[in-house]
């Protein structure tokens, strides 16, 4: 199903929208595109993607998840877990609409975790096309259409006179029978596809994963290409479907909050126990990387926990770049 | 390091004094043999020299909670480790003017240097420093939402 | 070796593959081409083969020297002016040695800070097309098809418009080029912020470290922070948190800059790096401020003088202390 809205109904749309729950659009703050809540502010006119990745929504950086507080004879306990209060994302990218769904098996098998579980219940997702390939990007080898979704409730494709929508599930639908928007066809849909600008693909995903067992060993490759990794967390905190985390108390004698916060496979010390440390150095931890998301997160979950968003790329202090790296291994 | 705000009494700021072994903390102690009175709300840490005080001590007391922060130590020149409160006196207006950069009030971190014979100017520092920081009120810098979700 | 004319990159690069041959060099770090635009890549050569990479663009923004934290034996680099003091701030604090060290100075135009012409332009880094120097030392910038012309004080770092050293104060051999004119010794402009009022300030700093990730890049990428353990991943005690509670993230840059004063050149490498934009540069510089104004004491420039924390006066300011 199909509908169609021009620009001055969008913006009258979102705003009908806080109605429904919390309504988050991308928005440009201290310099930085993140997703906030609607506002006063406007509907981006040229945006690529967010500087977080939406997961921060999600698995935010910090998480409190249980606090405890002793009075005489008792202890008092308060959790976190986030109520059923509705939100919506308007404009998330198809990369990072992906991302929501692969971390989902992460926090959703044997131990569900309610806080990722509670927070994708209760949002609604309304992803928009790219007009644009993102600098350091590799979606399109990773899988992911950056004209199309579905990973989210609706998708949008940009025209000059608004958006088409695609509906995707039925509490999508919901919210477009509204009276702001009208319905559309298929030729409208297909009509609001871009040009995306072409490129050859950098690597085969599938030869890449076939690959990797066999480079394992390789220890030289490792060192080479990790020899000017920083060991910073940015790859990793700016990575849609990295979810690595610690769980640390901050507490005083009487009373303490139990927090979850990022962790990175980046740090020195990430592996490091009371006796050794198996990833001491820095190629075994960057071999670990690759290796978790391409190999062992497809032997475990069947997917690859990368969207090729290229956060990685762009963001990296000395330019390590992932995609080198696929190539070489391809 | 426990809640300054304590239910159905009025607030009693807590200060942490950084006091040197050798002259302020003695000092202190002839402040109490000589009967004079000071205000309970300094807490006492006894550290070697003033130069033991690394910032980040500074720093975590004001994590922490605590409402002010004094460092005291011996006059220049009569240090028991010669240099110690002149390498310390460096790190401190460096770390003072950092805090007043970063919008904190300089009344919350205070120094000073009193002589182990210096009993009445132990019981003098503390009053002004305790009076400060009553006037600033409780440490609300740090807080962290969680704690106390109502 | 020292009196050889380079006049090129394959003139460089027959010098350092003859260190590489002769043993003089174990390693080598320099720069290549990057992969994403406005950007090189940091170059570490271990053999004379990898050198065969080198590449110097317009976009040399890196200070190679934390590369010696990790990297130890014979290391040749490359700096610019900002980067040798670095390296004379290693030297000093005992981290570096001269001899192990082959020192290739390479002329800076100052470096283009493309943050600050894209918000300029109101858009973002990733809109711009292409930037080029022009020849009156501005830039040619591309931006949707529509091409502008920026001066000198609109494209480059504002570190690069305050410089006094563009010319690297210690090497083995400098190459010839274009080096920026050396500028008296002034800071930023005047940084508004030192004239808010201690509410407005602190409103400012808590919204900037509340953005904190505390993923270590400014720590990472700082020559000066060099501790092997740094104080930050201690937990038996645990000074600072791992959460990034907005105290702790305080404490962290805070501590940071008390750890590396009087070693910190301002290069503002931590600021570039930092992935949600945290003015870093500002505190550094008035650390720096204040080390000059206190201490006539100057990071990076003079090899024989003291660090500021290893030496004091008797005349030392001391009305601040009752």
């Amino acid at each position: 199903m199909f509908f169609k809205i021009n620009q001055g109904k969008f913006k009258e749309w979102l705003l009908a929208l806080k109605n429904q729950g919390e309504v988050y659009i991308p928005t440009k703050e201290n310099n930085l595109w993140v997703y906030a809540l609607l506002e006063r502010q406007e509907w981006p006119a040229y945006f690529l993607n967010t500087r977080i990745p939406v997961k921060n929504l999600f698995f935010p950086n910090r998480q409190a998840l249980l606090s405890w507080k002793y009075e005489p004879g008792s202890m008092g306990m308060n959790s976190f877990v986030p109520e059923g209060k509705k939100r919506l994302i308007v404009g998330l990218r198809p990369c990072d609409s992906r991302s929501l769904q692969l971390l989902k098996p992460v926090f959703a098998g044997e131990y569900a975790d309610i806080f990722y579980l509670k927070n994708l219940d209760r949002t609604i997702l309304i992803g928009l096309a790219c007009s644009q390939i993102c600098p350091g990007s590799f979606c399109r080898e990773m899988q992911v259409d950056p004209q199309d979704s579905a990973d989210n409730d609706i998708f949008l494709r940009a025209t000059p006179e608004g958006f088409v929508a695609k509906v995707i599930t039925e509490r999508g639908k919901g919210l477009l029978a509204q009276g702001f928007f009208a319905e559309a066809g298929e030729n409208d849909w297909a009509a609001a596809a871009q040009e995306m600008p072409g490129r050859d693909a950098l690597f085969d995903l599938e030869i890449v994963k076939a690959n990797l067992n066999s480079f394992f060993a390789q220890e030289e490759f490792w060192q080479k290409v990790s020899a000017k990794c920083l060991n910073c967390g940015i790859c990793t905190y700016l990575c849609p479907t990295c979810h690595c985390f610690d769980i640390c108390d901050l507490r005083t004698p009487e009373k303490g909050v139990r927090f979850r916060c990022y962790d990175s496979c980046a740090f020195p010390n990430f592996t490091k126990m009371a006796v050794h440390n198996p990833r001491a150095e820095k190629w075994r931890r960057y071999r670990q990387r690759v290796s978790h998301k391409f190999n062992f997160f497809f032997q475990n979950f069947q997917a690859i926990a990368c969207v090729g968003c290229g956060r990685c790329v762009n963001f990296c202090p000395v330019n390590l770049d992932l995609r080198e790296i696929l190539t070489a291994i391809h | 390091m426990t809640e300054n705000a304590q239910k159905g009494k009025t607030w009693e700021p807590r200060v942490l004094a950084f006091l040197c072994r050798w002259c302020s903390y003695a000092g202190a102690d002839l402040t109490g043999s000589s009967r004079l009175n000071y205000p309970a709300n300094v807490r006492i840490l006894r550290v070697p020299c003033s130069g033991r005080v690394d910032p980040l001590f500074i720093l975590k007391a004001l994590r922490s909670g605590l409402d002010g922060v004094l460092v005291s130590g011996c006059h220049p020149g009569d240090c028991h480790y010669t240099a110690g409160n002149y390498h310390a006196r460096r790190k401190f207006i460096i770390l003072s003017r950092l805090l007043e950069y970063v919008g904190l009030d300089p009344r919350r971190v205070q120094f000073s240097w009193v002589s182990a014979a210096e009993g009445d100017k132990f019981a003098q520092v503390v009053r002004e420093v305790v009076a400060d920081v009553k006037e600033l009120g409780p440490n609300e810098l740090f807080r962290i939402p969680e704690f106390a979700p109502e | 070796m020292a009196n050889q004319v380079i006049e090129n990159l394959s003139d460089l690069i027959s010098l350092l593959t003859e260190l590489f041959r002769n043993g003089r060099l174990t390693s080598f770090l320099g720069y290549q081409k990057g992969t994403v635009k406005f950007k090189s890549s940091p170059l570490i050569a271990s053999r004379a083969e990898d050198l065969a990479a080198l590449n110097l663009d317009d976009f040399l923004h890196y200070n190679l020297t934390f590369y010696l934290k990790e990297i130890k034996g014979k290391v040749g680099l490359l700096v610019k002016g900002c980067d040798s003091r670095s390296l004379i701030s290693l030297i000093k604090e005992g981290q570096v040695q001269k001899e192990d060290l082959y020192i290739i100075g390479i002329p800076c135009p100052g470096q283009i800070d493309v943050k600050k012409i894209a918000f300029s332009m109101g858009c973002d880094p990733e809109d711009l097309e292409d930037i080029t120097r022009s020849e009156e030392d501005g830039v040619i910038v591309r931006f949707r098809q529509q091409v502008q012309r920026l001066t000198k004080e609109q494209a480059l770092l504002d570190k690069c418009l305050a410089c006094f050293y563009p010319q690297p104060l210690l090497y083995d051999v400098l190459l010839q080029g274009d080096y920026l004119p050396p500028v008296p010794p002034k800071l930023r402009g005047e940084d508004e912020t030192a004239r808010k009022s201690a509410a407005e300030k602190w409103a400012y700093w808590s919204a900037q470290f509340a953005r904190c990730l505390r993923c270590y890049a400014c720590r990472n990428i700082c020559p000066a922070c060099f501790c092997p353990r740094c104080v930050v991943e201690e937990n038996m005690p645990e000074w600072i948190s791992p959460v990034p509670t907005l105290g702790d993230n305080f404490v962290f840059h805070l501590m940071r800059l008390m750890h590396v004063a009087g070693t910190c050149t301002s290069c503002g490498e931590c600021e570039r790096v930092c992935p949600v934009e945290i003015p870093l540069m500002k505190l550094n510089e008035k650390m720096a401020a204040d080390l000059k104004e206190l201490f006539a004491f100057e990071p990076g420039v003079d090899l024989e003088k003291p660090l500021p924390f290893r030496t004091y006066r008797q005349e030392d300011p001391n009305e601040f202390i009752k």
